[in-house]
C-alpha cells in the first residue's frame, strides 16, 4: 500500500515531521532559533564584558605587573613587563585580544601561581559539569513524577501539604540545605565522608561515594521548583479537552498522562529546566565549597581570594558561557520540536 | 463600574481584606508568626545576649551544650548562643537594603515602561531578560573582589542584580493594570503620568507587587547569607549567621550546634517570607479571578 492511499497516512497532519513541512513553518522556525542564537550571544557577550571589566578596571598595568614580577621589582622592569604583556594598550583592545586568545585556547598563565590556567582548571571544569549532570539526571524524573501525582491529586491534602513542603525547601539556601544532609548522613549516621576531597586520590568506590553528598543537595534545591512548574503545567494539560478525548476513547490513565498530556506539558517544563541550569551554577559553586568538592566552584573561590585573576576570568567564562549555552539550548530543542510551533501559536 | 470613583475608605477596605484572608491560610500565620519570632530574636537578641559575642575564650573551645553555654562554645571558646543572638541583623539588614533599592531601581523603570508602551516597553523587557540569564552568584562573586566586602557595596552589588528581576515583577503588575478604564481616564482628564502612577498605577498594583517583595526578600537573603558563607560578605569576627556556618563547619563533628543553629535560623527567616509570598500572591492571583480586573 503506497502511502498516498493510506487512509492513516500523515502525510496532510500538520504535526508530522516530513519534507512536506510548509515554508513559512520552516521560517518562523528559523526565525525563532535565529532568536535565542542572538539572545545567547548577546548574554554572553555580557558575561565576558563583566568577567574582564570587574577584573581589570581599576587595576593600572603596573599592579598587573608587580604581581608577577613580585614586590621589588624596578619601575622600568614593571613598564617592560607590562608592555611586552600589552597591558598598556586601550581597555578595549586588551578586552578584544583577551577573548580572542580565549577563543582559540590560550587561557594564559597564573600570575600568582606562574603555571598555566588550562591545564589545571579543566579537569576541575569536567568535575562541576559532572555533578550538575548528574544532579540533573537525578532531579528531573523524581520532579517530573512528584509534579504528576501533584496534579493528579490537585487541590487535595496530599497535594496541599507536598506543596507546603517544597515551598519550605525552596526557600532554603543550598548551604544550609547542605549542611543538614551532612550532619545527618556523615555526622550522626557516618554513612558518608564528611568531603568530597577522595575524587582527586581515591578508588573508585570512593571517587562515587564523594558524589552521593554534593548531588543529594543539588537534587533537594532543584527539585521544588521544577515540581511546582510539572505540576501546573500537567494540571492544565491533563484538564485540555484533548486529555479527556482520549480517556474517553479508552486510553488508559498512564498513557493519558504521559503520551497526550505530558508531551503538550514539555514547553513549560523545558524552560524551568533551562532555567534551574543557571540555578545550578550558583549552586553547584556553593556545594562545591560546602564539601570541599574539587571542581571548578571551589577552584573559583580560592582563586577569588588568591586574588588570582586570570584563573577567576578563565573560570568564570567558561561556567557562565556553558551554563548558560546548555539552559538555551534545552529551551530552544524543546520548542523547536513542539507541534504547536509548528502549527502556528 | 466606576472603579475610579469608589472612594478612599473603600479601596482601604479592600487592601486591608488581602492581608485578613492571607492571614485565614495556615501558610500566612505559620509564616507570619515564624518571622515574628526570627524578627525578635534579630531585634532583642543583642541585648539579651548573655555573653559579649566577640569575647575569646568563656569557656572550653568547642565544648557541646551545657548550663553556662546553652549551644556549646565555637573554636575559639566563644559562646555560640550569644553568637547567634546577635549576629541576625547583617543576615536581615542587608538583604532588605537591597531588595527595596532593587525595586526602586527596576519597579521604576518597569512602571514607566509598562505605561508608556511601545518601543521603550520593548526595550526595556529584552534588557530585562538579557540580564536575568546572566548568572547571577558567578557575576557578583567576581565583581565583589574588585569592589571589596564592605555592606554598602554588597547592598548596591546585590540590589544592581536584582533589579531586572524586580522591574520585570513590577512591568507586570502594572501591565494588568494598565489597561483599565480609570487609568485611560485619569490620562483623558489630562493627569501628568507622576499623578496616574502615584495614585491609580500604584496603588492598585501593590498587593502583586508587596507579593514579590517578600518572595524576593527571600531570594535576597539567601544570596547575601551565601556571600558571607563563600567570605565575600561579613567578615570576621562578626557574627553574622552566614559567616558562623563557614567558619564552624570545619568542627562540625565536634559541635554540630554552632553549625545548625544559624544555618537554620537563616532558613527559617527565608521560609517566612517565602510562606507570607506565596500566601499573599495567592491571595492577589483569587482576588484577580473573582473581582475581573478590578484589583
Amino acid at each position: 500500500m503506497s502511502v498516498a492511499d493510506d487512509p492513516l497516512s500523515t502525510a496532510d497532519d500538520p504535526l508530522s515531521t516530513g519534507p512536506d513541512l510548509s515554508s513559512s513553518v520552516r521560517r518562523r522556525r528559523l526565525r525563532f532559533v535565529a532568536g535565542q542564537l542572538l539572545f545567547v550571544l548577546a548574554t554572553l557577550f555580557v558575561i565576558s564584558l563583566v568577567m574582564f571589566f570587574a577584573v581589570n578596571l581599576g587595576q593600572s598595568p603596573r599592579d598587573v605587573a608587580r604581581q608577577a614580577l613580585g614586590h621589588g621589582a624596578s619601575i622600568q622592569a614593571l613598564n617592560a613587563y607590562a608592555h611586552a604583556h600589552g597591558l598598556d594598550a586601550p581597555v578595549i583592545v586588551r578586552y578584544g585580544r583577551w577573548l580572542g586568545d580565549f577563543v582559540q585556547g590560550n587561557w594564559g598563565v597564573s600570575a600568582v601561581t606562574g603555571t598555566a590556567v588550562r591545564p589545571s582548571v579543566v579537569p576541575e571544569l569536567g568535575r562541576t559539569f559532572a555533578l550538575a549532570a548528574i544532579t540533573m539526571l537525578i532531579a528531573l524524573p523524581i520532579s517530573l513524577w512528584l509534579g504528576v501525582m501533584m496534579a493528579r491529586r490537585y487541590g487535595r491534602r496530599a497535594d496541599l501539604s507536598v506543596n507546603v513542603a517544597l515551598v519550605v525547601l525552596s526557600a532554603m539556601p543550598e548551604f544550609v540545605v547542605g549542611i543538614v544532609v551532612l550532619l545527618i548522613f556523615s555526622v550522626w549516621l557516618g554513612l558518608l565522608p564528611p568531603n568530597s576531597t577522595a575524587l582527586v586520590f581515591g578508588d573508585l568506590s570512593q571517587k562515587i561515594q564523594s558524589f552521593i553528598l554534593p548531588v543529594l543537595t543539588l537534587v533537594l534545591v532543584s527539585i521544588p521548583y521544577l515540581t511546582r512548574v510539572t505540576r501546573v503545567a500537567a494540571r492544565e494539560a491533563l484538564l485540555a479537552p484533548y486529555a479527556r478525548a482520549a480517556t474517553l476513547r479508552g486510553v488508559s490513565r498512564r498513557s493519558t498522562t504521559w503520551n497526550h498530556a505530558m508531551r503538550n506539558a514539555a514547553v513549560p517544563i523545558a524552560n524551568a529546566v533551562a532555567l534551574n541550569f543557571i540555578y545550578l551554577l550558583g549552586g553547584v559553586i556553593v556545594v562545591e565549597n560546602l564539601f570541599g568538592f574539587p571542581g571548578a566552584g571551589q577552584a573559583l573561590v580560592q582563586a577569588i581570594g588568591n586574588g588570582d585573576v586570570i584563573t577567576v576570568e578563565a573560570i568564570g567564562l567558561v561556567m557562565g558561557a556553558a551554563f548558560v549555552l546548555v539552559s538555551v539550548l534545552t529551551d530552544t530543542l524543546v520548542v523547536y520540536f513542539n507541534p504547536r510551533l509548528r502549527a502556528g501559536r | 463600574m466606576a472603579t475610579h470613583a469608589i472612594s478612599t475608605p473603600v479601596r482601604a477596605r479592600r487592601r486591608a481584606g488581602v492581608w485578613r484572608s492571607m492571614l485565614q491560610t495556615v501558610e500566612g500565620r505559620v509564616g507570619l508568626c515564624l518571622g515574628l519570632v526570627v524578627i525578635a530574636v534579630v531585634v532583642i537578641g543583642p541585648y539579651v545576649a548573655p555573653h559579649d559575642p566577640n569575647a575569646l575564650g568563656t569557656g572550653t573551645a568547642l565544648a557541646g551544650p551545657s548550663s553556662a553555654h546553652p549551644l556549646g562554645t565555637d573554636q575559639l571558646g566563644r559562646d555560640v548562643l550569644s553568637r547567634v543572638l546577635s549576629g541576625g541583623r547583617t543576615v536581615l539588614l542587608a538583604p532588605l537594603a537591597a531588595t527595596v533599592l532593587a525595586f526602586l531601581i527596576g519597579g521604576m523603570s518597569g512602571m514607566l515602561a509598562a505605561y508608556r508602551g511601545g518601543p521603550l516597553d520593548s526595550g526595556v523587557s529584552r534588557l530585562f531578560d538579557l540580564f536575568i540569564a546572566v548568572p547571577s552568584l558567578l557575576i557578583v562573586l567576581v565583581v565583589i573582589t574588585r569592589v571589596g566586602t564592605s555592606w554598602p557595596a554588597i547592598v548596591i552589588v546585590v540590589a544592581l542584580v536584582f533589579s531586572p528581576r524586580a522591574g520585570r515583577i513590577v512591568r507586570g503588575a502594572t501591565q494588568a493594570v494598565v489597561g483599565n478604564d480609570y487609568v485611560s481616564a485619569a490620562r483623558l482628564r489630562g493627569e501628568s503620568a507622576r499623578w496616574v502612577v502615584a495614585r491609580e498605577l500604584l496603588p492598585n498594583a501593590a498587593p502583586a507587587i508587596i507579593a514579590n517583595f517578600c518572595l524576593y526578600l527571600t531570594y535576597s537573603i539567601i544570596f547575601v547569607a551565601t556571600l558571607s558563607f563563600l567570605g565575600l560578605g561579613a567578615q570576621p569576627p562578626s557574627s553574622d549567621w552566614g559567616l558562623m556556618v563557614a567558619s564552624s563547619r570545619q568542627f562540625i563533628s565536634v559541635n554540630p550546634w554552632a553549625t545548625l543553629v544559624p544555618a537554620l535560623g537563616i532558613g527559617s527567616m527565608a521560609v517566612s517570607f517565602t510562606l507570607l509570598g506565596d500566601a499573599l500572591i495567592r491571595q492577589v492571583s483569587r482576588r484577580i479571578q473573582v473581582g475581573g480586573g478590578e484589583v
